[in-house]
């Protein structure tokens, strides 16, 4: 066997060991690389810089474990920049893994904030329904969650007082790994009750949202990890996006010389056998 | 037969109908009718979840009673044992209900983990598919594959520190025009055809969600 | 770190590592953890309806008074019977509640957002046309714009047959569509990539951090 026979055959063991390890010794040597924001990203940040400090953000948190990497970080430079301008959030959850996922967010951001529950934020909680539930707040918040998350009454919150419908937030953010999640906000929230809505992506479904983007529908977008660091380069905080980054860009670099020798091997076979 | 067929067709047509007219009227008569059909809504919806899980428990009880191997029925085990521990301590009552500890314990140590890394496992996936699978056998999977090239050298430190702004642009220039324009078009298509299934359904002419012809 | 919060990254840390095990091959570690993810999913997502949907929506309406909430327990617990195939056909009725509900969302939404306003932003494009100027690269875009979104809905339309001029526009929108592909599989690598990113910076700074904690290193 030549040696584009044994690079054509070679066991994908191999290929699972150098990509991992591609991904790997980056991280090991803690590199970090800062990249440069984009307009859909510092969009979203300018929209939020601009609001007044008892406005209310509605962000949904719309993921599972599956795309902890992707959208944790979104969720925590968020909440970092929201409750850093004193503005507050009202939190729910389109997916159920969203509402313990955002809560690991709130227990350590509120704490380095000192940002108290009831007042400055409110979790409601997860609603099965997805574009229902968002309707619902549209005519009443009460009317989709009755409680937050915990059995709570909303008209006993402190913060929900002020904030009875949709319309009622200055912004609403969703935090979406698909279905349902920011299309839903984009349908509902902002077209059906003209809620500005903003959003952050898992990369795969990242592409289909710049439709949303470039039409208005959606005043800015997060991308993948990518979108993520980009948050955190204009917060001025780098957390694990930034710090993924580093092996992001490696491990790029090592799919496309996969691909290329894969397809070299492809040519010089064929050649061969002609 | 009428339970069957003509009353869910009924519930189908009424329902979108009401859904429909309340969309363009807050009219007193129609929105609270609306309202109520969306909180019946997230109810049903709670319960469609139930079926799934239910069915899992079904199946995997019946797999400890008949299956053959040892091992078969050792992992329907886990999986159930895993299930009825973590629906105890989610359930007990006056034990913090979603907030109790052992609950959170088992989602923040077990299932995040797991979730997580069974979907890292894409990454090794698409390593081999690049390495075995991504065959530039014609002039359009040539395009797609070069395509693809930029926008992940662009979106990486590497394509700025090869190029300068220059491969960052062109990606940009490629996502925010051509992308888009394709996702827009994929995007109205889609809709169409959305659009048109729910017209036959409400017209009754689709009927598979009734187990019809 | 807190002593439980160790335990739980060890632990973590262990079953990450009995799923990466399948990539050299299928084994008992790797089935022992899948099956419990899949018994720990389905607990939580059963834990979550019962205390977010069921306690709020129906238990505490019915002891307010309001029993209009005995409609959709009666429509769900006929979903239930899905299970019991001598009487799976009651299930038909929540599923066609539930179809009929969409059904009608989907008729007015997909076309507002996804036709109406994509068509509008598309023409709204050409509102400060011009060539020269400091709109000259907007306008080029748009027309691009306009030439792709044509194009490729043209290639969709599988009702007249793609010869001639028709197949010519389809062909270009092909070729456009492969470019928007492109994008999307260079994005799907970005995306794959970074869930395994995530999983290495787990492993790498809560488990090994519970190994040194744990051992007192």
């Amino acid at each position: 066997m030549n040696f584009w026979e044994k690079i054509n055959n070679l066991d994908r063991r191999i290929v699972y060991l150098i990509i991992g390890l591609t991904v790997l010794i980056p991280l090991l040597f803690n590199i970090i690389l800062e990249v440069e924001p984009t307009k859909p990203v510092q969009d979203i940040y300018d929209k939020i810089d601009s609001l007044e400090k008892d406005d209310v953000v509605l962000v949904s948190f719309d993921y599972a474990a599956s795309s902890l990497p992707e959208l944790q970080p979104m969720g925590e430079a968020l909440i970092q920049h929201l409750f850093e301008k004193d503005i507050k959030v009202v939190a729910m959850a389109l997916w159920p893994v969203g509402v313990q996922l955002s809560d690991n967010i709130f227990n350590v951001k509120s704490e380095e904030y000192n940002k108290k529950y009831g007042i400055d934020y409110v979790h409601l909680g997860y609603k099965t329904g997805g574009m229902v539930v968002i309707d619902s707040m549209g005519s009443g918040i009460e009317d989709a969650f009755p409680t937050d998350k915990n059995g709570n009454k909303l008209n006993e919150l402190k913060l929900m007082r002020n904030v009875n419908k949709l319309d009622d937030f200055a912004l609403a953010i969703s935090l979406s790994a698909g279905d349902p999640g920011l299309r839903h906000f984009v349908m509902v929230a902002h077209d059906r009750y003209g809620v500005p809505v903003a959003g952050g992506c898992t990369a795969v479904s990242a592409p289909q949202f710049f439709a949303y983007y470039s039409s208005g529908q959606m005043l800015g977008l997060m991308g993948g990890l990518r979108g993520a660091a980009e948050y955190e380069s204009i917060i001025e905080k780098l957390g694990t996006g930034s710090a993924g980054m580093a092996a992001q860009n490696y491990a790029h670099i090592m799919i496309i010389i996969f691909i290329i020798v894969g397809n070299i091997s492809m040519v010089v076979l064929k050649r061969k056998k002609k | 037969m009428f339970l069957r067929r003509q009353v869910p067709f009924f519930i189908t047509v009424v329902v979108a109908l009401i859904m429909i007219i309340a969309y363009f009227t807050p009219h007193p008569t129609i929105s609270p009718v609306r309202n109520k059909l969306q909180d019946w809504f997230m109810i049903i919806a709670a319960f469609t979840m139930i079926v799934g899980i239910l069915s899992l428990i079904k199946v995997n009880i019946k797999k400890i009673r008949t299956a053959s191997a040892g091992s078969d029925k050792i992992y329907s085990l886990v999986t159930l044992s895993s299930l009825f521990i973590m629906i105890f301590f989610g359930l007990l009552p006056g034990a913090g209900g979603i907030n109790n500890s052992v609950f959170k314990f088992m989602f923040n140590h077990v299932m995040v983990p797991l979730q997580a890394t069974m979907f890292s496992l894409l990454a090794f996936y698409i390593a081999s598919a690049s390495f075995r699978a991504f065959r530039a056998k014609s002039t359009m999977a040539t395009l797609l594959l070069i395509t693809a090239f930029i926008v992940m050298l662009g979106r990486v430190p590497f394509g700025r520190f090869i190029s300068g702004p220059h491969l960052s642009n062109i990606t940009e220039w490629i996502m925010n025009v051509v992308n888009m324009a394709g996702q827009r078009a994929i995007l109205i298509g889609a809709a169409l055809g959305v659009m048109a299934t729910s017209v036959k359904i409400v017209l009754g002419i689709e009927r598979s969600h009734l187990g019809g012809e | 770190m807190e002593f439980i919060e160790a335990i739980g990254f060890f632990i973590g840390g262990f079953l990450t590592l009995f799923i990466f095990s399948f990539l050299y091959k299928d084994n008992p570690f790797y089935k022992f953890a899948e099956h419990l993810f899949v018994g720990t999913s389905a607990a939580y997502w059963l834990v979550y309806m019962y205390h977010n949907v069921i306690i709020p929506d129906v238990v505490k309406e019915f002891i307010s008074g309001n029993y209009w909430p005995v409609i959709p327990v009666i429509l769900g617990i006929f979903m239930l019977f899905r299970l019991i195939p001598s009487v799976s056909h009651f299930s038909r009725m929540g599923i066609a509640f539930s179809v009929g509900i969409m059904a009608g969302y989907n008729i007015i939404l997909q076309l507002e957002t996804n036709i109406v306003r994509q068509v509008g932003a598309t023409i709204a494009r050409f509102n400060n046309f011009s060539l020269t100027g400091s709109n000259a690269a907007f306008s080029v875009n748009s027309i691009i714009i306009l030439l792709v979104v044509l194009s490729a809905l043209v290639y969709f339309f599988f009702s007249v047959e793609h010869k001639g001029t028709i197949g010519g526009i389809a062909k270009f929108g092909m070729w456009m569509l492969m470019i928007t592909f492109g994008a999307s599989f260079g994005y799907t690598v970005m995306a794959r990539i970074s869930l395994l990113i995530g999983r290495v910076l787990y492993l790498k700074d809560s488990w090994w951090g519970s190994i040194e904690y744990l051992l007192g290193i």
